[in-house]
């Protein structure tokens, strides 16, 4: 079962390419009306010219889908009377209708003779309709030496096809938009998992949780919520004395530990039951060092 | 009108899609990288256990995002033909097949692709701030 546009085009001895090129669209949009999709209204002129048939044909075809051979070998003639306008349009635009008989023999012509090709295997008679230099547009058969009318296509025009998925351009953005998202996942991932991160002053308070308990002897027990590497840290453990607010004594205290599991916690002590008189009153953080792993 | 695409399928079309469906497994599997990086730059970091409310909700509206300006850049002439026919079933009485015009389609891509992007660049937010407030 063949359609009418693939039916005429097989007449003409085109290929889809060349009826693309003829028309200015691209070849999908050949094989996509060929298919049995309705052209886009800008290509009905052109297609008509090319083909030899009226445009009225081929928006029947493609409304009395699927095509039979009996519509085949009606729309091979021209402008046969089953296939002819209706009355009230006919009526209209007399006018018309001469220029599509015109047409209509034009096509009977061209059938019957021979196919002449020219090198690039276009016929012969599609040379004769080339308009003169400067004036080609849609439809019109181009030149070899002119530029690809799909090229100048706008990209409003391209992204406008009325057809889903993605254009040629868009698929070009949509992989470098992927790529630098990738390249720069990859750079993250190296960061944090080749790199590290480094335990330092200004962000342990982010992995760390520190607990103190006691007053005279102080146990201080450091809790990690993530996997830390070569962990230390150095703790100054202040007391007061009872006795005078102001007497303040300093105590150091190192904890470290190879590898601190997440959840995982190293503690230590500090004693001043032997001062009598002392008790805790704050820490600070005098360095801490490790790798977030 | 009715579509005979998939019935007949010319190479031409089918190399089309084949293309087609490359890139969209590209951007879901960018999508799905994204999410890591999302929930990387979250929790890696030290997110607290208060934090998880908000990341999951981050992850989940990073994942809609990302899958719906997928099937809209994919799918646009037939969503917006859905539009224009839910357009016309609800508000006229008589009007056109439905079909969209080039400054919707343009609209839906552009749309499209803002929103694809826009959520990728989401996705590094929490990595970017981690890396300024706390490294």
């Amino acid at each position: 079962m063949e359609t009418f546009l693939a039916q005429k085009r097989r007449e003409l001895g085109l290929t889809p390419a060349q009826l693309a090129q003829a028309v200015g669209a691209a070849e999908e949009e050949v094989a996509r009306w060929e298919a049995g999709e309705l052209p886009d209204s800008r290509y009905l002129l052109p297609l008509a010219e090319v083909l030899g048939v009226e445009v009225e044909e081929i928006l029947r075809a493609a409304t009395e889908k699927p095509h039979g051979a009996s519509s085949a070998a009606e729309s091979a003639g021209a402008a046969p009377a089953s296939a002819a306008p209706p009355e009230e349009i006919s009526g209209k635009v007399p006018a018309e209708e001469e220029t599509c008989a015109a047409v209509g023999t034009e096509a009977e012509q061209r059938a019957a003779s021979p196919q002449q090709l020219r090198a690039d295997g276009t016929p012969d008679w599609l040379s004769s309709m080339q308009p003169p230099d400067g004036e080609r547009g849609h439809g019109r058969p181009r030149g070899d030496a002119e530029p690809d009318i799909r090229e100048r296509r706008p990209v409003k025009e391209k992204l406008s096809t009325p057809v889903n998925g993605f254009t040629h351009g868009e698929r070009v953005f949509g992989y470098i938009v992927c790529l630098l998202v990738l390249i720069a996942a990859v750079f993250v991932f190296v960061q944090r998992f080749v790199v590290g991160v480094e335990l330092d002053q200004d962000n342990y308070a982010r992995f760390l949780d520190i607990d103190v308990d006691g007053w005279t002897d102080v146990t201080i027990t450091v809790t990690s919520s993530a996997d830390i590497e070569d962990f230390s840290t150095v703790l100054e453990v202040e007391f007061y004395s009872e006795a005078q607010w102001d007497d303040k004594v300093r105590r150091t205290l190192t904890l470290s530990e190879d590898f601190l599991a997440a959840g995982g916690s190293v503690s230590g002590s500090v004693s001043m039951s032997e001062g009598g008189m002392y008790r805790f009153y704050t820490f600070r953080v005098i360095s801490v060092g490790g790798k977030i792993v | 009108m009715k579509n005979t695409l998939s019935k007949t399928k010319p190479s031409a079309v089918r190399l089309q899609r084949a293309r087609d469906r490359r890139l969209i497994v590209c951007m879901s599997l960018t999508s799905a990288v994204g999410l890591c990086v999302l929930l990387l730059g979250s929790f890696a970091v030290g997110v607290r256990a208060e934090d998880f409310l908000s990341v999951g909700l981050m992850a989940f509206v990073y994942i809609a995002c990302s899958a719906l300006s997928i099937v809209d850049l994919y799918f646009h002439y037939s969503l917006c033909r859905w539009h224009n026919r839910w357009h016309r079933a609800f508000h006229e009485e008589g009007g056109s097949e439905g079909e969209p015009s080039a400054f919707a389609l343009v609209a839906s891509k552009i749309s499209g692709w803002f929103l694809f992007i826009f959520m990728q660049l989401t996705a590094f937010v929490p990595v970017i701030f981690s890396a300024l407030l706390y490294l």
